[in-house]
């Protein structure tokens, strides 16, 4: 842990940022530093849900991102209304994007449910849809037993990118 | 508990910017009392049956639109419980009821429709695009037999917009 935050600590010019699970820390200090990313333009994280939002909260990133991709495992229902949810909503206040024309797509299919919300530039109602913004991707079978969401994450901006191309 | 998932998963999105809402399911419909700016709406898999798309007859929005600011409706794959279109002029007579004008589109597989259904349905809309993936045969034999798709013999082009007719 120590190692990657000295890596992160080091590199204040760091652009792209993409990290998985196998070097996420298990963070249980109570260290309250916060390692400053300001001209981060991609970042990609996809892991166990507290690990993954333990990083983030040391974490901090410029107040609009490209691209932002979130592939988070094992979450509660507790955890995306507690952590997740206000994590998005913090994410739109920001990013003066989200106060135009959005459209937002819900799929369900028998394994799966997801969500994505894309910005509606121009003057007619749908958006671009290369243009995804957001993107959460639930497996079904698990919210309806309430434990062990995986919840995927998906934000892109200003580049034209394919839902579901890996970052 | 799935649609109060959506639920809790929009309500970081700036609701009043949706402008364009595309789903696969209707479960969600209550969503759509607090996007009251959608004007594009594609849903897909529709059961068409009393009180579609309009509001909860016994609930605080009773008498108001479900979708005031609804330009354009496309339904892709669409069944009928009790082979009754009445259902979808009832409702475009509730949306247009303030001389509104809106558009529909209804492509995939759906139940026969004829003409005369057909006629009443665009005379109730600015326009209306009619594309069944196969020849279906009416139930009550009142167009004497089959009817066809687009691009086949016997579809009627008016005006660009195509009708299913008595062949």
């Amino acid at each position: 842990m120590a190692q990657l935050f000295s890596i992160l600590s080091s590199n204040p010019n760091l652009q792209k940022l993409f990290l998985t699970s196998d070097i996420f820390p298990n963070d249980t200090e109570t260290s309250t530093f916060k390692i400053q990313l300001r001209r981060l333009k991609r970042h990609s994280l996809m892991g166990g849900f507290r690990r993954l939002f333990g990083l983030l909260r040391r974490l901090t990133l410029p107040e609009m991102l490209d691209r932002l991709y979130l592939g988070v495992f094992d979450p509660t229902v507790e955890d995306v209304v507690q952590t997740l949810v206000p994590h998005m909503r913090d994410f739109f206040r920001r990013d003066p994007g989200f106060q135009d024309r959005l459209g937002v797509d819900i799929f369900s299919t028998d394994s799966s449910v997801s969500v994505s919300v894309n910005i509606a530039s121009g003057p007619t109602a749908m958006p671009a849809p290369e243009l995804p913004v957001v993107s959460l991707s639930i497996r079904k079978k698990h919210i309806c037993s309430v434990h062990n969401l995986c919840v995927k994450l998906r934000y892109t901006k200003h580049s034209r990118v394919i839902l579901g191309d890996s970052m | 508990m799935l649609e109060q998932f959506f639920a809790d998963l929009i309500a970081p999105v700036p609701q009043e910017r949706v402008v364009s809402f595309e789903a696969n399911t209707l479960d969600m419909q209550e969503l759509f009392s607090t996007m009251p700016n959608i004007e594009t709406l594609r849903i897909s898999n529709v059961e068409l049956s009393g009180g579609f798309l309009q509001p909860n007859p016994d609930g605080p929005r009773a008498n108001m639109k479900l979708l005031p600011s609804l330009r354009f409706l496309s339904i892709r794959g669409l069944t009928l419980p009790d082979n009754n279109w009445g259902h979808l002029t009832a409702y475009r007579t509730h949306q247009t009821s303030d001389n509104q004008t809106i558009s529909l589109e209804i492509e995939g597989k759906f139940p026969h429709l004829c003409l005369e259904v057909a006629e009443a349905v665009e005379d109730l809309v600015e326009e209306f695009n009619c594309n069944p993936s196969r020849v279906t045969t009416c139930p009550l034999g009142r167009c004497g037999g089959r009817v066809r798709g687009s691009g086949q013999s016997g579809v009627a082009q008016v005006q660009g917009k195509c009708l299913c007719v008595v062949n």
